[in-house]
């Protein structure tokens, strides 16, 4: 370690130490006796740093467009200005009352926003904003309709005056304090099921993560920040109206997070501080304002892909040195003993499925057994993948059951499937951005071992435990597969046939009755298909149930202890290795051999083979 | 857990430290010159930008009247511009930053009322003599913010003006159509308050939405009321949309246009870019006040226009242009008391005796009170006229 | 019925604008918030062009449609071509869209103009209602487009291409369609229909320095109503979206338009969450 440069050696150190000083030195901002126009930039982009790293969990991390942060905000400000004119000027309780009524407005407008998923959110959580200032001119009567709120009275503390120095302070640790749980959350489990959501709802489904259920936390949980700049903001100018809440607010924030970077914590602040600090500055031109903070947010836009927190830390990266070359050391060492993985039975009967007027599925049976590798072969089109999506809850069946041991599976969906205990594979690897292998593949307990978000930003003990088991059993499943040497390598840059072990290793972790592999050789190199199928090998020798879509025959036969054939939606041969192969009507149907011609078809096979895996592979 | 705790704890310790600590007074003024302040919209968008930018000009044009008749109780008067993009946020922080800077003697706030109701509280806070152009609730009483003086007639003055006019012409019942900008709430409700008190029929009362681009529905629902004459309060483009709807459905009432109606460039424009002396227009008469129309006699706006024109040419109407009455009155003021210290100031705008001495030039006579610092103009300073064209701030 | 109309005709002009952001949709899957500032600079140039130059009004059609023209291809030069991540293309056209909004202010002043009509600016009966000419000329121009552009899309090979390239773009590629230059090329045209519609717009609503922000918002909303890609769905989602402000505003009252209007967006979006004329697709792995 001695030779390391310094960037790395800081690298090495708790990387939160940066902006906890930072957070120190702008609460102790009032000390520095700054210029006043300076000191009132600083509490606007803090109050907007808050709206932007609310907007970032739902954008950034759940994937999620959302421009409601304004509402929320307003519901934070008309809350708190509401009871300051009751009198009730406690700065805190202002707070709470703030962010719990903001939870509420994102809690209802967030549910039918993303029960109807795709652009609802986006459209509905939009025009909430164009209804705001309608609204709130209906309920004139407390709000002061379009003329604003007036009579806030000067915060106070407990039953003390806040001087202006005071109230800097209180927005800067309120600010600060936020940071500090979103870091928590963003660096924990839950912050890696968000990015798992990010990258594909699919994914986060067939992991047993409940999307609506995260989707919903994501953009409720960013209505808090907003609650609480609400507050601030009211009792710093002591007087709201609908213009502060306006569709211009909603696309600064939406432009301080790009800029900033949206699926970073820090992001939302330097995104907030440069709107802030930039759009002001502009105002010096007057006239030409709207021209300038068009060309600011074109140039900005153009420059900063992944935003500002993207360059800082690709920057970083090249400071800090090339990431450890990931497929260098091939030959890990490997433990000789394998822990039980106990499989169930999974049986599917007379499952059938049409998609309109096309008959995918017609009554098929399978039955997988613990210990067995059931393969699962047919032509494209022949419903493989139809089953297995059946099988995981992504469609629903016509007609059929589908059971793991004792439980029927047809009628649940996605997660529900995946927590009693299908855990699958993608044809494409399926992996988040911007988290390591060990993330990735703990990311596959989230769903069995719970532990609450209020858990995880207060670090509490049962988070603790949780967290160390999803350690521990990380490397386990990592020694199975034999990628633990990779563990802190980002998971997204691995060759492709390590980021199909690591799928294999996600599914693992999750302690799954099936295990679903979709055509996990496709794309591989023979050693790579090798170290494949040493692996399945050594699952289905502990115990697993594993069930292979498969192109690659060779792979079917060296592996499969059943085979079941499909064609034109309809079970066609099923039997052992040996009898399929001896199956005239697979191999014509599904190799393209002709059983008229002389040589018998296990002489040829090995040539045919190569010929059908290329045209497999495209 | 640790991080976050430390955090919390460091922070209150910081809080408490300051609990002492308190900015140094800054106390502006003592030096031989009177500094004004002006907040202005000029940047902000569509309509107000011009108005903002006449309203600056007015104040320029009084500040050089103020000092060719010897400045404010003998100091010289500066003045300073500044935008607030006629945003409550923006014209907070740039106040906050002026009085911390250097701390202006008589604020001008030639902003909307959202603005007023953002910045009154801060000049209350640091003790500055305030003319404000955009009303609000409490802007004008005495007892929420003693050292301010709303110079343009409120809709209630404006409003006051109405009935004799309806009863010359013989109009019983009224149906009034009103914007959703704070100001056209306001006006809406005032208007059916005033008409019902004296004695009129308000058969409509209609809003739109000042973004939409089409008032036909409301108007039709007016006119199922059958009203004798529509009160109209419309700015910019929603007035030619207000007027293209009359006109396609072939209505003929007559229309009474606010002060707003008269502001907005479109009806003192000939075609093709107007509809001034269009169909259109022909039944649509305006308040103004009697300054806003031009006078041969009328020396004091004859020479504030002039003061004006030199400086930059005139974008709006002489409406906006309270900002030179300001200067006068504290002039005035000043005189009488015999002092630039705020309160004295305020004590003497509210006597009489005062606003009939300065020379203003918008509104004829201010009538400050004890009870109230609205400029309350009389109902005989306005006139309603049919559109001309303008020249100089002024229908000819 | 003259409610109806003008219900109708305010619809067509946020038709018109939604049909602008979908054929930039279709083409390249992004989403063009300066399309109605497009429109808008449509509406100043023929202003400029009738008004103060005093040309027939054939050319002022031609040079409005390739000046807007000439400005969207400028925009996606510079604020879309060089972006690599779909969410910047939000702030990047954003950007655009108040770039415009300040450049038409400093060009054309902050107060509306009005922009003559060559059929006349006399309301006529009409099915017992009384309407302006310019309103059935936007009615027409709205139904029109629709047809027009579905019978382009079926029978061109451009249109052709585009289509495929709406469905998947990889495989366009494959089949050696120039994706980048048809977006360009898709993006400029939207941009010469802005133009050329900003005559017919301007006319009934004035050339004015809001006009863009008012119409962007409604443009979207009829969008998402139709379904983003749908040219028929701007035409349902426009004519909704237009009676149902007009019957709002006239029985209710103004400050129910806006809420007619998202109750109706909600509704439709609890039946067919991807508006009305696009289908979810049920196949998602």
């Amino acid at each position: 370690m001695a030779g390391l440069p310094l960037a790395r050696r800081i690298a090495a150190g708790p990387l939160w130490l940066v902006p906890l000083a930072a957070g120190i030195l702008l609460i102790l901002v009032p000390y520095f006796n700054l210029e006043y126009s300076i000191v009132r930039q600083l509490q606007l982009a803090m109050i907007l740093s808050l709206l932007v790293s609310g907007l970032n969990l739902s954008l950034g991390f759940a994937g999620e467009l959302a421009l409601g942060q304004v509402a929320m905000y307003a519901a934070g400000a008309y809350t708190a200005g509401m009871l300051s004119q009751r009198g009730h000027t406690d700065i805190v309780l202002q707070l709470v009352a703030a962010g719990v009524a903001a939870l509420l407005v994102g809690i209802l407008t967030g549910i039918p926003g993303l029960r109807l998923g795709s652009w609802s959110l986006a459209m509905t959580s939009f025009f909430l904003v164009l209804l705001l200032p309608d609204v709130l001119a209906i309920f004139r009567e407390d709000t002061g309709g379009r003329n604003g709120l007036t009579g806030i009275l000067s915060p106070t503390l407990f039953g003390r005056m806040l001087t202006p120095e005071d109230y800097f302070m209180v927005i800067a640790i309120v600010t600060v304090a936020w940071f500090a749980v979103m870091r928590n959350i963003a660096v924990s489990r839950h912050g890696t099921a968000l990015r798992v959501l990010k990258q594909s709802p699919v994914l986060a489904a067939s992991m047993g993560i409940n999307v609506f259920r995260m989707k919903l936390m994501a953009y409720a949980l960013g209505a808090v920040p907003a609650g609480l700049a609400g507050a601030l903001f009211a009792s710093l100018d002591l007087y709201i109206s609908p213009e502060a809440f306006s569709f211009t607010v909603a696309t600064t924030i939406l432009a301080a997070s790009v800029l900033g970077g949206s699926a970073s914590v820090y992001g939302a602040v330097f995104g907030a501080f440069i709107l802030q600090f930039g759009l002001n500055q502009s105002t010096e031109f007057q006239r030409y304002s709207l021209v300038v903070t068009g060309a600011f947010l074109i140039i900005g836009g153009v420059l900063l892909t992944g935003g500002l927190s993207g360059l800082a830390r690709s920057l970083w990266k090249r400071a800090v040195g090339e990431e450890p070359a990931a497929a260098a050391d091939k030959d890990a060492a490997r433990p000789d003993e394998v822990p039980a993985v106990p499989g169930k039975v999974l049986k599917v009967e007379g499952v059938a499925k049409s998609f309109g007027g096309n008959q995918a599925l017609k009554g098929v049976d399978l039955v997988a057994s613990p210990g067995k590798v059931t393969a699962l072969i047919g032509p494209n089109g022949s419903g493989k993948t139809t089953l297995l999506n059946m099988i995981c809850g992504f469609y629903r069946t016509d007609a059929g059951v589908i059971a793991l041991d004792d439980r029927q599976l047809q009628r649940m969906g996605p997660d529900r499937v995946a927590r009693t205990g299908v855990a699958r594979t993608f044809q494409t690897p399926n992996i988040p951005e911007g988290i390591t292998v060990r993330e990735a593949v703990m990311a596959g307990r989230y769903a069995g071992h719970r532990a609450t978000v209020l858990e995880a930003v207060l670090r509490l003990p049962r988070y603790r435990k949780v967290r160390r088991a999803d350690l521990a059993e990380a490397d386990r499943v990592l020694d199975l597969v034999g990628i633990r040497h990779l563990e802190d390598a980002e998971a997204t840059a691995l060759p492709l046939g390590q980021r199909r072990l690591l799928e294999v290793a996600r599914c693992l972790i999750s302690n799954p009755g099936v295990l679903l592999l979709d055509e996990t050789a496709s794309g591989l190199d023979e050693d790579e298909v090798e170290r494949l199928a040493e692996v399945i090998r050594r699952v289905r020798d502990a115990g697993g149930t594993v069930v292979l879509v498969e192109h690659n025959f060779q792979l079917v036969l060296s592996l499969a202890d059943e085979i079941v054939a499909l064609a034109h939606g309809e079970l066609m041969a099923k039997g052992t290795p040996e009898e399929i192969q001896n199956n005239e009507r697979v191999m014509s149907e599904y190799l393209g051999i002709d059983p008229d011609a002389p040589a018998a078809p296990h002489v040829v096979l090995a040539d045919v083979i190569d010929g059908a895996q290329e045209g497999v592979e495209r | 857990m640790k991080t976050r705790l430390f955090k919390v704890v460091g922070g209150l310790a910081a809080l408490s430290l300051v609990a002492a600590g308190c900015a140094g007074e800054d106390s502006g003024g003592s030096d031989d010159e009177y500094h004004v302040l002006v907040l202005g919209g000029v940047s902000a968008e569509g309509v107000l930008a011009d108005n903002a930018s006449t309203s600056v000009l007015s104040a320029k044009a009084g500040v050089e009247l103020v000092n060719k008749n010897g400045g404010i109780d003998g100091k010289k008067v500066t003045i300073k511009v500044v935008d607030d993009q006629a945003d409550p946020t923006v014209a907070v922080t740039k106040l906050r930053e002026a009085i911390a800077k250097d701390k202006p003697d008589l604020v001008l706030n030639s902003g909307p009322s959202t603005v007023a109701d953002a910045t009154l509280p801060i000049l209350k806070q640091n003790n500055i003599l305030s003319f404000n152009i955009g009303p609000t609730e409490t802007s004008a009483d005495p007892k929420a913010f003693p050292l301010n003086f709303d110079l343009s007639a409120s809709a209630q003055n404006q409003l006051d003006a109405f009935p004799p006019y309806f009863e010359e012409k013989g109009y019983a019942k009224i149906g009034i159509l009103h914007g959703s900008s704070s100001y056209g709430e306001v006006y809406g409700a005032a208007s059916e308050k005033t008409f019902d008190a004296a004695g009129l029929d308000v058969v409509a009362n209609e809003e739109y939405d000042v973004a939409a681009l089409d008032m036909t529905a409301q108007l039709e629902a007016i006119r199922s009321k059958n009203p004798d004459a529509l009160v109209l309060d419309a700015y910019g483009a929603p007035l030619g949309y207000v007027l293209k709807g009359v006109e396609k459905l072939g209505w003929d009432i007559p229309i009474i246009g606010n002060t707003s109606v008269a502001a907005t460039g479109l009806i003192s424009t000939e075609p093709p870019s107007g509809v001034l002396g269009t169909p259109a227009v022909k039944n649509l008469v305006m308040q103004v006040y009697k300054s806003t129309a031009y006078d041969a006699a009328a020396t004091d706006t004859n020479d504030m226009v002039a003061r004006m024109k030199a400086i930059d040419p005139i974008k709006s109407t002489l409406i906006v242009a309270y900002n030179n009455d300001a200067l006068a009155l504290v002039q005035a003021a000043a005189e009488k008391a015999g002092s630039t210290d705020p309160k004295k100031l305020a004590e003497a705008l509210i006597d009489p005796s005062v606003p009939e001495k300065a020379t203003t030039a918008v509104i004829g006579t201010y009538h400050f009170s004890a009870d109230s610092h609205a400029a309350n103009p009389a109902p005989e300073e306005f006139a309603f006229i049919a559109p001309g064209p303008l020249k100089d701030g002024q229908f000819q | 019925m003259t409610l109806i109309w003008g219900g109708l005709s305010l619809g067509a002009i946020y038709a018109i604008v939604a049909i602008g952001y979908n054929i930039v949709f279709i083409s390249s899957k992004t989403f063009n918030f300066a399309h109605a500032q497009l429109t808008m600079v449509g509406a100043f140039v023929a202003y400029t062009g009738l008004v103060k130059w005093h040309l027939p009004t054939v050319l002022v059609l031609v040079i409005a449609a390739a000046a807007v023209a000439l400005v969207a291809a400028i925009e996606e030069r510079i604020a879309i071509r060089p972006v690599g991540d779909m969410h910047n293309i939000l702030v990047t056209t954003l950007g655009a869209s108040i770039l415009l909004d300040g450049i038409a202010q400093l060009t054309w002043g902050s107060q509306p103009l009005s922009v003559p009509f060559f059929a006349g600016d006399k309301a006529i009966s009409l099915f017992g209602g009384r309407v302006y000419p310019v309103e059935i000329f936007l009615i027409a121009i709205a139904v029109l487009l629709v047809v027009g552009l579905g019978f382009y899309s079926r029978r061109s090979l451009t249109g052709l291409a585009l289509l495929g390239m709406a469905e998947d773009r990889e495989a366009a590629l494959l089949r050696g369609v120039n994706v980048r230059r048809l977006a360009f090329m898709a993006f400029v045209a939207a941009g010469a229909l802005a133009g050329f519609v900003g005559l017919f717009v301007g006319s009934k609503t004035f050339a004015v320095s809001t006009l863009g922000a008012a119409l962007a918002l409604k443009g979207f909303v009829v969008l998402a109503i139709g379904g983003f890609g749908s040219m028929p769905g701007t035409l349902v989602g426009g004519t909704l979206v237009g009676l149902a402000e007009a019957f709002a505003s006239r029985y209710l009252g103004g400050e129910y338009a806006n809420l007619a209007v998202f109750l109706i967006l909600v509704t439709i979006l609890m039946l067919r969450p991807a508006g009305l004329f696009v289908r979810t697709k049920e196949r998602v792995v």
